[in-house]
C-alpha cells in the first residue's frame, strides 16, 4: 500500500502525491519530473529517492523500472566544502 | 502524432515556449512545439535565472527592459510561482580598465532610463557586507534586476499551453526540411509535418537546424557550468558578478548559492559532462571573496549550452528562400532573461504585424554587412 502522504525525498520535502500529481500531468521523463517535483535535487543527490521514483513512475506509467533511466550523475557525488575545493592541489590531478 | 499544422516551432525552451504563449494571446491555434529531448532540455533547465537590463547594446537592453516588466506579471497570468525576486545586479570591478567598461555601459544605459549606478567600493561594501572587497574598486548596481526560479516558469508556460491546445511533442527530432508549394514539411524522427509557419527555435542546436534550411546561422554552443550549494542563511541580496573573470553568484529564495564562472574550455564542449576544474576554480573565487564560505558546501553542478552568436546579439529574422520560416537564436547566454519580449517580437514577426521593435539590429544579415557594437557584457 502507497501511502500518499510518505516522503519520496526527504531533502526537498517532496511527498508521493506531489509525484503522483506531476505524473498525472502527463510528465514521464526522469529529468522532467526531477525538475518539476524537486526530487534528487538535494544533498543527498538523490541517493535515497531516484529509486523509489523509478519505481512509482514505472507502476503509474506501466514501464518495466530497468527501461527507466536514473538522472544525469554529476561532480560532487556527496557535498564537498568549498575550502576543500579550493584547497592547492596538483592541479594536473584534475584530469582524470 | 499530427502531419499538419499552422504553426510548428521547433524547440520547447523558454524561446520557443514564450513565443508560443504570445501567439496563443494573439489568438492563435493549431500550434504544434516539437522538442528531440524532455521538456526544455537544452539550456532552459540549466540557467542560473539571472533577470537583468544592465546590458551594453541597444538590442539587449530593449528586449530586457520589456521583459523585466512582464516577468513582473507573468506569474499571475500563468498561475506559477517562479519566485521572482528584484534583488539588483550587482557588477563588479578589479581594475581601471574594467571600471571603464561599466562606467561606459552605464552612461549607455542611461538612454534607456534604467537607472544604473555608479558605485564606489564602499557602496559595494553596503550592498553585501559579507564580502571582502579588497581587490573590488567599485561597480555598477541596478536594483530592478533580480532572479528567478526557471523551472516552475518553463512548466507554468507548458501548463498554460497545453490547456490552450497547444501540442508539445517531446522526444521527437527534426531530422529534415523541405520546401513545399505553399508550406514547408518537416521530417521528424516520428514522422513527417507540414506547417505553414516554422520557427527555428532550437537554441545550441539552432544552427543545426539552419543547415537543413540551406542557412548558414553563424552562432555556436559553448558549455558553461554551474554550481549550487546547500541552503544558507539569507546573506546576499543582489545577484553579484565580477567582470574579470565571468564570476556570478546569487542567492535563491530557499537559501543556495547559485553561480558559476568562465569556463576556459578545459575538459571539452560536452554539456552531458562537468568538471572538476570548473569546481575548483569557482570554489577558489567563492572563498577569495566570500572566506566564511570555506566551511559551506558545494551540493551540485551541472552543465549547459551558451548559443554564442559572433556579436552576443539575438538573431531574430526570417529565412530567406523560405517563406513562412523564422529563426530566434544566438541568445548568447540570455536567452532566458530576455524571452518574454522575445516571444512577443516572434509572434509580431510569425504573423506579419509589426514588432515592438525595430528589426534591423536583429537581422541575421548585418554580420555580412559589416561591424556592429559587440555586447561586452556576457558573465559566466
Amino acid at each position: 500500500m502507497v501511502v500518499n502522504k510518505a516522503f519520496i525525498c526527504l531533502c526537498e520535502d517532496v511527498t508521493v502525491d506531489e509525484l503522483l500529481a506531476a505524473i498525472q500531468l502527463g510528465y514521464r521523463d526522469i529529468e522532467e519530473i526531477k525538475r518539476i517535483t524537486g526530487i534528487g535535487t538535494g544533498p543527498c543527490q538523490g541517493k535515497q529517492c531516484l529509486h523509489i521514483l523509478r519505481q512509482v513512475l514505472s507502476n503509474e506509467a506501466g514501464v518495466p523500472i530497468e527501461q527507466i533511466p536514473l538522472t544525469t550523475l554529476r561532480t560532487p557525488i556527496v557535498p564537498v566544502r568549498f575550502g576543500q575545493w579550493a584547497a592547492k592541489g596538483d592541479d594536473e590531478e584534475e584530469a582524470r | 502524432m499530427r502531419s499538419a499544422a499552422n504553426i510548428v516551432i521547433i524547440g520547447s525552451g523558454v524561446t520557443g515556449l514564450s513565443t508560443a504563449y504570445a501567439l496563443v494571446k494573439k489568438g492563435m491555434s493549431d500550434i504544434i512545439i516539437l522538442e528531440k529531448g524532455y521538456l526544455a532540455s537544452g539550456a532552459s533547465t540549466r540557467n542560473g535565472g539571472g533577470i537583468r537590463a544592465q546590458f551594453a547594446t541597444e538590442q539587449n537592453i530593449m528586449l530586457a527592459k520589456a521583459s523585466i516588466a512582464r516577468f513582473r506579471k507573468l506569474g499571475v497570468e500563468l498561475g506559477a510561482n517562479f519566485w521572482f525576486r528584484q534583488g539588483g545586479y550587482l557588477f563588479t570591478a578589479e581594475s581601471q580598465e574594467q571600471m571603464e567598461v561599466l562606467t561606459k555601459a552605464a552612461e549607455f544605459q542611461s538612454r534607456f532610463k534604467l537607472g544604473t549606478k555608479i558605485i564606489d567600493c564602499d557602496e559595494v561594501q553596503r550592498l553585501v557586507p559579507e564580502m571582502v572587497c579588497k581587490s573590488i574598486i567599485g561597480g555598477s548596481y541596478r536594483r530592478g534586476d533580480g532572479v528567478l526560479f526557471p523551472f516552475p516558469l518553463l512548466f507554468g508556460y507548458a501548463e498554460f499551453l497545453r490547456e490552450n491546445a497547444v501540442t508539445i511533442e517531446t522526444h521527437c527530432e527534426v531530422t529534415g526540411v523541405r520546401r513545399g508549394h505553399h508550406d514547408t514539411e518537416l521530417g521528424t524522427s516520428r514522422g513527417h509535418i507540414n506547417a505553414n509557419i516554422v520557427l527555428n527555435a532550437a537554441g545550441g542546436w539552432s544552427s543545426r537546424i539552419g543547415e537543413m534550411f540551406d542557412l548558414k546561422i553563424p552562432t555556436a554552443p559553448v558549455r558553461h557550468q554551474i554550481m549550487v550549494s546547500e541552503p544558507l542563511k539569507p546573506f546576499l541580496d543582489p545577484m553579484i558578478v565580477t567582470i574579470g573573470d565571468g564570476f556570478y553568484m546569487s542567492q535563491g529564495p530557499r537559501g543556495e548559492l547559485v553561480g558559476g564562472i568562465t569556463d576556459d574550455g578545459h575538459g571539452g564542449n560536452d554539456p552531458s559532462k562537468s568538471t572538476v576544474h570548473f569546481c575548483r576554480k569557482i570554489s577558489k573565487r567563492i572563498v577569495s571573496l566570500f572566506p566564511k564560505l570555506s566551511g559551506a558546501s558545494m551540493m551540485r553542478q551541472w552543465a549547459g549550452f551558451y548559443d554564442m552568436s559572433p556579436d552576443a546579439n539575438p538573431i531574430l529574422d526570417e529565412i530567406e528562400g523560405f517563406p513562412g520560416a523564422y529563426v530566434a537564436c544566438g541568445f548568447s547566454g540570455h536567452g532566458f532573461m530576455i524571452s518574454p519580449a522575445v516571444g512577443e517580437f516572434m509572434a509580431a514577426l510569425l504573423l506579419g504585424d509589426k514588432p515592438p521593435f525595430p528589426r534591423q539590429p536583429y537581422r541575421l544579415s548585418r554580420f555580412a554587412e559589416g561591424e556592429r557594437p559587440a555586447e561586452r557584457l556576457v558573465v559566466g
